[in-house]
């Protein structure tokens, strides 16, 4: 993770709020797509619509410049797997429900599901895959999951580190119960919640071990 | 205890032990970590189509009129796959070389006569997803409605509807026992009937308690009458036990091509080689044709034990097309085709003895089944009840009852858990009433060592070959310092509080460990059970029975 680069005043977005993103929606002209309300596929954000045309923006992923071609009504959760290739981000129901996109712009915790891409030019994205350093020195708290062995089929770990890591950047020496209410955006269907707190937990200690907050 | 102060005994599992007893990393987890892992939607291929489903918006019903020539003279549309494309399923052989004939009124990936709403009509796979909703949308269709019903009781009733043009509950014709030495023959293909109680059945209804009508199948162990006259207290409590959907996070999403005549199929799983075989005998092809990617599963819960039909839809939509077809499926998708554990209606009446022990126990259940094959939920609880509780006497009564709802499936504890849900609520309200300790009450019945399980078959009961539950109630009850927390005051200021005792068991050990390991003629050996990891790591929980 690249904290030098700078961030231009006039890229920054002011908040990504549900009323943003449906402002941003309409903007696209697709929100009142009848395709898309019938079958409440949201999946079909995001994909060239016939007529729309792409444009190309500049996104600060990881650290690193990545130009893009979005659409307007293109959610981040899209463009980061299906356009960048970081598949790490998952999609567990595209409804801000489940927490296991979650990515953290500037710091804070979003669900890249419910954020259209358009609006987080000039933040720094952070995914599961900017995490680690170059030479593959795992961050606090993914060493913290490994220690602890925390979770199972791990579809929804991406979501809970970057949350966490959002989290411990505020809160470093949390208690058990304030870590789980940090995390209460994300959900495990294999109610392996203990694991899972203890690991972050660890990862808590690991960070401030390492000085990292 | 949480997980980080469990330590291994080392004692025991010492050096000559390379895995048990030790602290490791998985390999997996490194992958999943750094967000290298790559579940089924995290594969891409060159010139990849994207698939997407019309869902059926009927109960029941059935398709009068389909005309997609408008969808597909539109730009990006590349092939649509209806039930007519549908390869016929293959029979299966099982270990035993038994042929187990497919069922023509089976589960199909697509159908023309949907059974429940959202059941997948047809697919339309486009160069996008906005494309094919919209291919989609132009598809000219009509469904002719058909009586539906979503409540077994609403089926059951004299007149009610049935969810199947057939009837309303699967038939199982009586198989003949093969003479000793020879090779058994082929099981009968089930067949749907009709079962209907009578309006004197229903009379209970009005009195607030289920009614009682013919059930299916039915097994007795000792006098539950004199169980019942020489109890202290009988408690008789009508029950509901809700449908709960699978809900695994990864969807059941699905990405299939050819290559050299093969095709390559990705999807989540929790046993690659009951996938593979499901493969084969849904696409009606060799499995050395097969090539079945399943690198991570995000969560299964029994719904992806044996592989999802729908997986062939990308596959055959593939072949159509000549290209890629990526498959996702939404979580609304999910909901329809994901797989729920099946919801009980039923009564328990319950003989206790003055020291909590049962002397009694008469159970009746209707398992809601969904419209297609037979889950074992409702057979399961009575086996799980009777082994959990150990009743002096049962008798055990179950119907499973098709709906015009979603599929049904095993989920963690199938029909163990309804068993054991309505069993602690009714263990609960009798250690009240008798004014005897929760942990004392769950003990007295409890199993131990060879302790008796399910019916008499054949002149016999199986049994444990161990258990220890009296030991695990000791030690759960200690850690928690039970006796100390229930003597404690429950009402402060305006805060209650109180402590629930509560004890689960999946159905494991029963018949599923013995067989991990199975010889087919030409395999090598294979682990029947696969990567059976995913959401399931409570093992532990198991009580070793021997069938």
């Amino acid at each position: 993770m690249d904290d030098k680069l700078e961030v231009r005043e006039d890229q920054v977005t002011k908040g990504v709020s549900r009323r943003n993103f449906i402002k941003g929606v309409i903007a696209g002209g697709v929100a009142t797509s009848s395709a898309a309300y019938l079958f409440r596929t949201s999946s079909v954000f995001g994909q060239q619509p016939p007529g729309l045309g792409e444009r190309l923006i500049t996104l600060n992923v990881n650290g690193q410049q990545r130009r893009v071609d979005v659409v307007k009504q293109e959610t981040l959760a899209w463009t980061l797997r299906y356009k960048l290739g970081l598949t790490g981000t998952k999609l567990g129901c595209d409804r801000a429900e489940c927490g296991a996109c979650t990515v953290l712009l500037d710091d804070l915790p979003y669900y890249s599901c419910s954020v259209l891409t358009h609006t987080v030019r000039g933040k720094k994205i952070l995914t599961i895959e900017g995490l680690a350093n170059a030479d593959g020195t795992l961050h606090p708290v993914q060493q913290g999951v490994i220690d602890e062995q925390g979770f199972q089929c791990a579809f929804c770990m991406s979501g809970f580190i970057m949350s966490a890591v959002g989290f411990l950047k505020t809160h470093p020496s949390p208690t058990r119960s304030e870590l789980a209410q940090g995390l209460s955006g994300n959900l495990c269907r294999c109610q392996d919640y203990d694991k899972i707190l203890t690991a972050m937990m660890r990862g808590a200690e690991n960070m401030r071990k390492a000085h990292h907050v | 205890m949480s997980s980080s102060e469990w330590k291994p005994n080392q004692q025991k599992f010492g050096p000559k032990y390379k895995l048990i007893g030790k602290d490791y990393p998985t390999p997996d987890l490194y992958a999943k970590v750094t967000g290298k892992a790559k579940y089924a939607e995290d594969f891409r291929i060159d010139g990849m189509l994207f698939c997407k489903l019309l869902l059926s918006p009927v109960a029941h019903g059935r398709v009068k009129h389909l005309n997609v020539s408008k969808a597909m003279a539109m730009p990006g549309v590349k092939a649509i796959l209806t039930q007519d494309d549908l390869p016929a399923p293959a029979d299966s052989v099982t270990d035993l070389g038994v042929t187990i004939k497919a069922n023509p009124l089976g589960e199909k990936a697509l159908t023309m006569e949907p059974l429940y709403h959202g059941e997948p009509v047809l697919a339309v796979a486009a160069v996008d997803e906005y494309t094919a909703a919209e291919a989609i949308e132009a598809i000219d269709i009509e469904f002719e409605p058909l009586p539906f019903a979503i409540d077994p009781l609403d089926t059951l009733r004299p007149g009610g509807p049935n969810p199947r043009i057939e009837g309303n509950v699967w038939i199982r014709p009586q198989m003949v026992q093969p003479k000793p030495g020879e090779k058994p023959p082929s099981p009968p293909v089930p067949h749907v009937g009709e079962l209907k109680w009578t309006d004197a059945d229903f009379v209970e209804a009005k009195h607030g308690r289920l009614p009682m009508g013919k059930a299916q199948d039915e097994w007795v162990v000792g006098d539950l009458d004199a169980g019942f006259k020489n109890a202290a207290l009988v408690l008789d409590e009508t029950f509901v036990t809700p449908d709960t959907s699978h809900e695994t996070l990864e969807p059941r999403t699905t990405l299939a091509y050819w290559q050299n005549g093969k095709v390559f199929v990705h999807m989540g799983t929790q046993s690659t080689v009951q996938t593979l075989a499901s493969l084969a005998r849904w696409l009606n092809m060799d499995a050395n044709q097969i090539v079945l990617v399943s690198e991570y599963t995000g969560g299964g819960f029994g719904s992806k034990a044996t592989g999802y039909i729908f997986a062939i839809i990308p596959a055959l939509l593939s072949k159509k097309a000549n290209a890629p077809v990526m498959m996702r499926i939404s979580r609304e998708e999910e909901h329809f085709i994901g797989r729920a554990r099946p919801g009980f209606q039923g009564r328990m009446k319950v003989g206790f003895a003055k020291d909590g022990r049962i002397s009694a126990l008469d159970m009746f259940v209707i398992c809601n089944n969904g419209p297609y094959d037979a889950v074992g939920d409702a057979n399961t609880s009575g086996t799980i009840v009777s082994l959990l509780y150990q009743p002096v006497a049962m008798r055990w009564r179950g119907t499973t009852v098709l709906t015009n709802t979603p599929p049904r499936g095993a989920q963690s504890s199938p029909g163990g858990m309804q068993g054991i849900v309505i069993m602690e609520t009714i263990v609960s309200k009798a250690a009240r009433k008798l004014g005897l300790d929760q942990v004392d009450i769950r003990k007295i019945n409890c199993p131990e060592g060879k302790s008796p399980v399910g019916p008499i078959r054949n002149g016999t009961r199986n049994h444990c070959t161990s258990a220890f539950l009296k030991e695990a109630f000791d030690r759960g009850a200690e850690q928690f310092q039970w006796k100390e927390r229930i003597a404690r005051p429950k009402r402060s200021g305006t805060k209650v509080r109180g402590s629930w005792c509560f004890f689960e068991l999946l159905r494991w050990g029963i018949d599923r460990i013995r067989r991990s390991i199975r010889h087919h003629p030409g395999w090598p050996h294979r682990n029947s059970v696969g990567n059976w990891k995913p959401g399931n790591r409570i093992l532990a929980r198991r009580t070793p029975c021997r069938r």
